[in-house]
């Protein structure tokens, strides 16, 4: 595209020398010229033609002199817009002036052509820099209302309503949270209804943080609900979803997932833990015993491996509390860490608590213990409690 | 008898500029060193997420040349979040495509811990 330049300059002579020197640009379609002869005239050219890249302006003018001019062009506030002035020789006060108040650069009164082409070139690598630069910013701007609607459909996707659709809600309380450190994260929780006797959940951690891994949690969290509703044991269902997500990862993505299917009958749950951190088992007395490390290795890594399952029974009362390392790996400005210990022992003071309040406790520790240290990982909790 | 070991290159990668100078807690560095059929990469510093991405280029000679013996000095490492993990599952495909195997080093108790959580133990050789 051509660069439009507007000379402003009382003496209509300077018209005639500028297309005549520049005669090859502009035939070549390189350089538009446009005129104006005092500063009111050179604002209503703006207004017309908008896109005017470079002003080559005359300061000694009548009706609106140059830099009355410049002052009115800079409150249009246009970085990608380059005042070049020109004065007389000698005339410092006013340069210096005119470079002040925001003039790109300056000519001396007879004009060096020569001198004034470098000018216009150094100026019009400077435009083109900010204009590049603008549409960059533009894009971001963009890519983070995308960002923002993809945190909404994150939202969404996972289950809000707590209350299991099976007489008497499957016998138990849900609460779950999933805060993403990134507009969206990488951590996930599920329950669904697989019969009227059996429901299925699962908390898991993709490795890595935004959009991908958003992407690859989408991807998990579907293949796992999708295979565990059809009421499989929990290792042939952790089986399956490696398999088939081990075919799809792509740079060695891979997925930590608790999964569990509870029996609302005998609160018995069959889990299958695939490099997960091992959740914790609230008993009534108030101790709070952590679920041995399975020794499965997570999911997407490698196919076609099997997967142990474990089997524990959830007496009336007791609570099964499952976490993300976001909860854990929470650290303070010392890059201290949360720790295993301390949610532990946060766990032991949460005798007879709700699914809810047992999840806002915690999350308002992990605030608490973080201090003003930014989240550095997605903090997501599932806790059920047998009524 | 006399061995020449011949130092074929060696490489400081500093991959965040450290805030706190007393401490180098941000600071992420791989050092690799190749003798022979032996390849050696000294890990140091916090692998998190935000490093990983730089650690994922830095690696590349460790990926290449994973048909050799690798060794990952793990002494100075701090800390690993899940993306630094999967650079070493990505390093254990790697070596096993190519028929190399992984020694780590020195590794820590945390550290340690995450690798027995996720299953990741018995895919490399501890010592």
């Amino acid at each position: 595209m051509a660069i439009k330049i507007l000379s402003v300059d009382d003496e209509v002579d300077l018209e005639l020398l500028l297309t005549q020197y520049f005669r090859r640009k502009i035939r070549k379609g390189e350089y538009e010229f446009f005129f104006a002869h005092n500063g009111l005239e050179a604002l209503q050219v703006l207004l017309q033609h908008p896109d005017i890249d470079i002003i080559l302006s005359d300061i000694n003018m009548p009706e609106m002199d140059g830099l009355t001019m410049l002052t009115k062009i800079n409150e249009m506030r246009n970085p990608a817009l380059k005042c070049i002035m020109v004065s007389a020789y000698g005339d410092m006060d006013n340069i210096r002036h005119a470079m002040n108040n925001g003039a790109f650069d300056f000519a001396t009164k007879p004009i060096d052509l020569d001198d004034l082409q470098v000018t216009i070139d150094k100026a019009i690598e400077q435009i083109t820099y900010i204009r590049s630069a603008q549409k960059e910013h533009k894009q971001l701007v963009d890519i983070q209302g995308d960002l923002s609607v993809a945190r909404e459909i994150q939202k969404a996707i996972l289950p809000r309503n707590f209350t299991l659709k099976m007489p008497d809600e499957g016998g138990v309380e849900i609460s779950a949270s999933m805060n993403a450190a990134k507009d969206v994260g990488g951590d996930f929780y599920d329950f669904f209804k697989i019969d009227d006797e059996r429901f299925a959940f699962t908390i898991a951690d993709v490795s890595g943080k935004g959009v991908p891994a958003a992407i690859f949690m989408a991807v998990s969290r579907t293949l796992i609900k999708a295979t565990g509703m059809q009421g499989v044991p929990s290792a042939e269902c952790m089986c399956k979803a490696n398999d088939m997500l081990s075919g799809e990862s792509v740079d060695n993505m891979f997925v930590t997932v608790f999964y569990g299917v509870y029996n609302a009958k005998t609160g018995v749950i069959d889990f299958t833990n695939a490099g997960h951190n091992p959740p914790y088992v609230l008993h009534n007395d108030g101790s709070v015993e952590a679920l041995p490390v399975a020794g499965n290795i997570v999911l997407g890594a490698f196919e076609g491996l099997p997967f142990t399952s474990g089997s524990i029974t959830l007496q009336p009362g007791e609570t099964l509390y499952m976490f993300t390392d976001g909860v854990t790996e929470a650290e303070n400005m010392n890059h201290e860490q949360f720790g295993e210990a301390y949610l532990k022992s946060s766990l032991e003071q949460l005798k007879g608590a709700s699914p809810k309040d047992i999840i806002a406790d915690i999350e308002q520790k992990v605030k608490a213990f973080a201090g003003e240290a930014p989240q550095s990982d997605d903090v997501t909790q599932l806790v059920i409690k047998r009524k | 008898m006399y061995i020449c070991r011949q130092l074929l290159f060696i490489k400081i990668i500093p991959v965040e500029t450290v805030m706190d100078s007393t401490t180098n807690h941000d600071n992420m560095e791989l050092i690799i060193k190749n003798e022979g059929d032996t390849i050696t990469g000294v890990l140091s510093g916090r692998l998190d997420t935000a490093a990983s991405t730089q650690f994922a280029t830095d690696m590349q000679p460790l990926v290449d040349n994973a048909g050799k013996h690798i060794v990952l000095d793990c002494n100075k490492l701090e800390f690993i979040s899940s993306s630094g993990l999967r650079l070493f599952l990505t390093l254990r495909k790697a070596a096993t495509a190519k028929g190399g195997d992984i020694t780590i080093t020195g590794m820590n108790a945390d550290i340690r811990q995450v690798f027995t959580i996720t299953g990741f133990f018995p895919l490399f050789k501890f010592v």
